[in-house]
């Protein structure tokens, strides 16, 4: 795993995760991970929107413009068919790879 | 916040504007946070600040997004260009699968003419671009002087960093039964140093250089010890004389040239001569420098001449008038075949625009044929850009596969050249590298611009309204592409015509060659070099070679046979100066003549006629009175029309001796030193009189060289047996050596000129015949209406001819211009011969007669009431 993917890869995988229930727009993307997180995962908007590019051109989502909650104008981000395998794909190794951590940092012996 | 304008949006209306959109994109996040701030109790201006202070840089992620963004569109156009680009690739096969025979004849016109350059510039790659394969090959210059100006040389130039000087010596070797003439180089410690490392073993250096060892070629290795490397430490006997061999040069070092096959150390090699190493006009000594940096051989040759100068003033008596001068290896390898080749790649370049002008037929052809589809295409929409870049991709779809075929042809042809010739310089570095394969690219890729571009934009021209007009014959276009097609024809012929008289000088040259008086015959004429040098008694030279005279004659198939110090035409071996009682020399006179040594009957055998006088006979011995014949030239040059016999003349050689000669006989001037120089004095002198080291067995026989060897050794080894001959040559085959050159180049000329003309011919052919398909109807209709058949051929033919003769008059006139290229290649001839181009209109216009005579019987014979019922 390199250091990008462990940098970009959780963010592209929770965006992607997001999707899988609907189109959405940026704000609400970024409001959903706020409010499942409980507030811990604040996404800043300098790293969602330029992930979100990012993703459209390795053709993981699809853009297109549509009518918000409130009426306005806004552009929605969709799930492609390549996205979602790309979810399934990668979000057990990020899993094992968030236990692993989690068990280096609890451990209750130091090294042999 | 947004610095945009907001009318860019209504950019939108053309195309996605990525900038608005990113605009619009990120605005609207910022508007919902606004939002969410207000809800929560926030007045509208802090929920505003709140907004954009959560959001953070707003251009900062703009930029980003924008430059992700264009990167996309990027990747998007270049994946429109490659599958519109595959989409035609694809469109062209199936347009040219369509029509097989037209591609096939376009790839097999482009493959022959491609083939050819890529053939012709491989030769010009390995001997003229890529640099000899020498240390340093383009700072190295060469000379010719005597050794002990050249020890002053060495000692006196600041122009070069390392000197080195070597003779060439000619050495029997007998490593199995047979024994074998070899050249060789006796050179100093330097030379190695200054050229090449060996291909294994060691070089001659200051530690060997008073030994005697030798350092064989890599064919000699091959030849003659089976390419073993336990050669090294192996003895080879040089002419009597053992050495060890210690090295084994490359097959790459043929330095001067391929034909030298051993190399020994100067200073052992004429430790039994020292005469020579310290004679200041024995000027046989080759000169190989290694140029400073910063100095070129202008500077090197000013330096050199005021040396000469100071050595002219030291030694007068040797030196006087004499100048040295440097030319660069280079040239002295490639230089004298230089502007043939590139004479060479011209035309065989010309002949390839032949090709294109074909091809272009054949595509116009094409084209007119698809005129329908074509307008049809456009009336749809298709762009004209569009169209032309269509046509083209299918022209450089033939193109490269004519280029691929032409490859493979042009390997082949290269393979084939050293069985064609061997008389080229560097002929081992002639491959397909990466640079020739890059020019056959080139090459096909200009050539689908050539022939695709004019049936391109002729195609896309097409209008639909016409199209519709014409009812469907395909016509489109047609008298507009008729003035092409007539160009095309023209300008072929005249291509054409260039390249036919460029070979028709040359060949007429090579006949001048070949057909000229040399002085002698060299039909069935065979020659055997006997050494002498073991017989230290003069008398007894004589004796023994009268011996050998005398059993050679009887043996069977030997007509007549005489001995000659000099082999004709290849070398005169001996010079000598001479003075005349009663006669001074002016300055600028020549005093210089061949000195050669004959037994009686030379003349009868050679062939040669005795002008005045008599030839040597019997009572010409060693105790008669010292007599000499002289040739021609000699007698001309100082006597002029007065009679030369029975005047006095003395020959300056030492080794002839003090006597004053009385001429017996003037004969006529035989050619000693090449064919293609002319005729210089010579004077002979009885054999008996002044016994050389050497004599060359002169043998007229109806036999062919490799039948005499065997009895002629037999006889010889009778004699003694270190006599006996290595090499017996036939006379025509030393003529066809010395011609070899000068006929590859000729035949290869004329093989592409064979070329031009039937490419040319099948130009000719092809549009006439397109023409009168074009116009069968009319024909049929005059026929119909009483037109004698013999009108509408000659008409036919007219209209050809016409085209003809205009682009004949254009080739003559470019070939008057071009042809001045060729001067230096010619012999005893001008190049605005006028035979020459009388000829080559004569020979095109008759090509012409014939390719549109095919077409227009053709059209006399259409049936008129097919026709009309048609």
């Amino acid at each position: 795993m390199s250091t990008t993917d462990l940098v970009h890869g959780p963010l592209h995988l929770m965006i992607l995760k997001t999707l899988t229930w609907g189109p959405a727009h940026g704000y609400s993307i970024a409001r959903w991970i706020r409010q499942v997180t409980g507030d811990v995962l604040q996404i800043e908007e300098g790293s969602l929107y330029p992930a979100l590019h990012r993703l459209e051109q390795r053709g993981l989502l699809e853009s297109t413009w549509g009518v918000s909650e409130n009426n306005r104008r806004a552009k929605f981000c969709l799930l492609t068919t390549r996205g979602r395998t790309h979810l399934g794909e990668e979000s057990p190794n990020w899993l094992r790879f968030a236990t692993a951590v989690g068990q280096v940092l609890q451990a209750a012996h130091g090294p042999a | 916040m947004t610095s945009q304008p907001s009318w860019r949006r209504y950019l939108r209306f053309w195309g996605p504007d990525l900038h608005a959109d990113v605009d619009d994109e990120l605005s609207f996040h910022v508007r919902m946070l606004e939002e969410e701030y207000r809800s929560a109790g926030l007045s509208e201006e802090e929920a505003r600040r709140a907004a954009e202070r959560r959001f953070g840089e707003f251009n900062a992620v703009e930029r980003e997004c924008l430059h992700i963004g264009e990167e996309s569109e990027y990747m998007v156009r270049r994946k429109e260009v490659w599958s519109s680009l595959l989409q035609d690739l694809r469109f062209g096969l199936r347009q040219l699968r369509r029509n097989p025979l037209v591609s096939v004849i376009a790839v097999f016109t482009l493959a022959l003419g491609i083939g050819a350059n890529t053939a012709i510039f491989s030769v010009v790659n390995g001997i003229l671009l890529r640099p000899l394969p020498y240390r340093d090959a383009d700072r190295l210059v060469v000379s010719g002087m005597s050794l002990p100006d050249y020890r002053d040389f060495e000692q006196r130039a600041r122009s070069f960093e390392g000197m080195a000087t070597w003779a060439s010596y000619i050495y029997k070797i007998r490593v199995t039964d047979e024994p074998e003439e070899i050249r060789g180089g006796v050179v100093t410690s330097g030379f190695f140093a200054l050229l090449s490392e060996p291909l294994f073993g060691r070089v001659i250096d200051l530690d060997n250089e008073r030994t005697p060892v030798a350092v064989i070629s890599h064919t000699l290795w091959q030849r003659r010890f089976a390419g073993e490397r336990s050669v090294l430490g192996r003895s080879l006997d040089l002419s009597g004389t053992p050495h060890t061999i210690i090295g084994v040069m490359p097959p790459s070092f043929e330095y001067p040239d391929g034909s030298f096959d051993v190399w020994v150390p100067l200073v052992t090699a004429m430790a039994a001569t020292p005469a020579q190493l310290e004679n200041r006009s024995l000027r046989i000594f080759r000169v190989l420098a290694h140029l400073k940096p910063n100095v070129t051989p202008e500077l090197a040759t000013t330096e050199a001449r005021a040396i000469s100068q100071e050595l002219a003033r030291l030694y007068p008596q040797s030196n006087t008038g004499i100048e040295y001068t440097f030319i660069s290896l280079t040239d002295l390898v490639v230089g004298g075949i230089r502007s043939a080749l590139w004479i060479l790649l011209g035309v065989v370049g010309l002949v390839l625009l032949i090709a294109c002008g074909n091809v272009a037929n054949l595509l116009l052809g094409l084209t007119a044929a698809r005129a329908r589809e074509i307008a049809v295409r456009r009336a749809l929409g298709a762009g004209k850009t569009r169209l032309v870049r269509q046509l083209i991709t299918e022209s450089l779809v033939l193109a490269l596969a004519g280029g691929s075929l032409g490859v493979l042809f042009a390997a082949w042809l290269v393979r084939l050249l050293p069985r064609v010739t061997d008389d080229l310089p560097r002929l081992s570095e002639v491959t397909l590298d990466a640079r020739v394969l890059g020019f056959a690219l080139l090459a096909s890729v200009a050539t689908a611009l050539l022939f695709g571009l004019a049936p391109a934009l002729q195609g896309a021209r097409g209008d639909l309204n016409d199209v519709l007009k014409e009812g469907g014959r395909g016509g489109v276009g047609m008298r507009r592409g008729g003035a092409l097609r007539a160009s095309l024809i023209a300008g072929e012929v005249a291509l054409a015509v260039i390249v036919l008289v460029g070979a028709g000088l040359l060949i007429q040259s090579l006949l001048r060659v070949v057909n000229q008086d040399i002085g002698f015959d060299p039909d069935k004429l065979v020659s055997a070099n006997v050494g002498l040098f073991y017989f230290t008694e003069p008398a007894q030279r004589t004796q023994m070679l009268s011996q050998t005279l005398e059993r050679v004659a009887r043996v069977p198939g030997v007509e007549r046979v005489a001995g000659g110090s000099a082999l004709p035409p290849q070398s005169g071996q001996r010079g000598t100066g001479f003075t005349v009682a009663g006669r001074t020399p002016d300055a600028t006179e020549q005093n210089g003549a061949w000195w050669i040594g004959i037994t009686p009957g030379y003349f009868a055998t050679l062939g040669t006629r005795v002008l005045r006088g008599r030839e040597f006979n019997e009572t010409d011995s060693g105790n008669g009175a010292a007599v000499v014949v002289i040739n021609q030239d000699l007698a001309t040059a100082l006597f002029a029309e007065t009679d030369p016999i029975g005047r006095q003349i003395q020959l300056t050689n030492p080794e002839a001796g003090p006597a004053s000669r009385t001429i017996v006989g003037v004969v006529d001037d035989v050619r000693y030193a090449g064919i293609e120089n002319p005729a210089v004095s010579a004077i002979y002198t009885p054999f008996a009189q002044t016994p050389f080291m050497w004599s060359y067995l002169m043998i007229r026989s109806n036999l062919p060289a490799d039948q005499l060897v065997r009895p002629l050794r037999q006889a010889i080894a009778g004699v003694d047996p270190r006599m006996v001959p290595a090499r017996v040559q036939q006379h025509d085959d030393i003529v066809g050596d010395l011609i070899a050159t000068r006929s590859f180049l000729t035949w290869l000329l004329a093989a592409f000129a064979l070329l031009a003309l039937v490419l040319a011919a099948v130009g000719i052919y092809g549009v006439i015949s397109y023409n009168v398909a074009q116009r069968r109807r009319e024909i049929g209709v005059r026929l119909a209406l009483g037109a004698r058949p013999g009108v509408v051929v000659t008409e036919v033919i007219v209209r050809a001819l016409r085209l003809v003769v205009l682009g004949a008059v254009v080739g003559l006139v470019a070939a008057f211009w071009l042809t001045r290229l060729l001067t230096t290649l010619l012999y005893d001839m001008r190049t605005t011969d006028p035979l020459t181009y009388v000829l080559g209109a004569v020979v095109i216009t008759a090509i012409g007669f014939v390719a549109s005579g095919l077409p227009a019987l053709r059209a006399s014979h259409v049936d008129p009431a097919r026709i009309l019922r048609e």
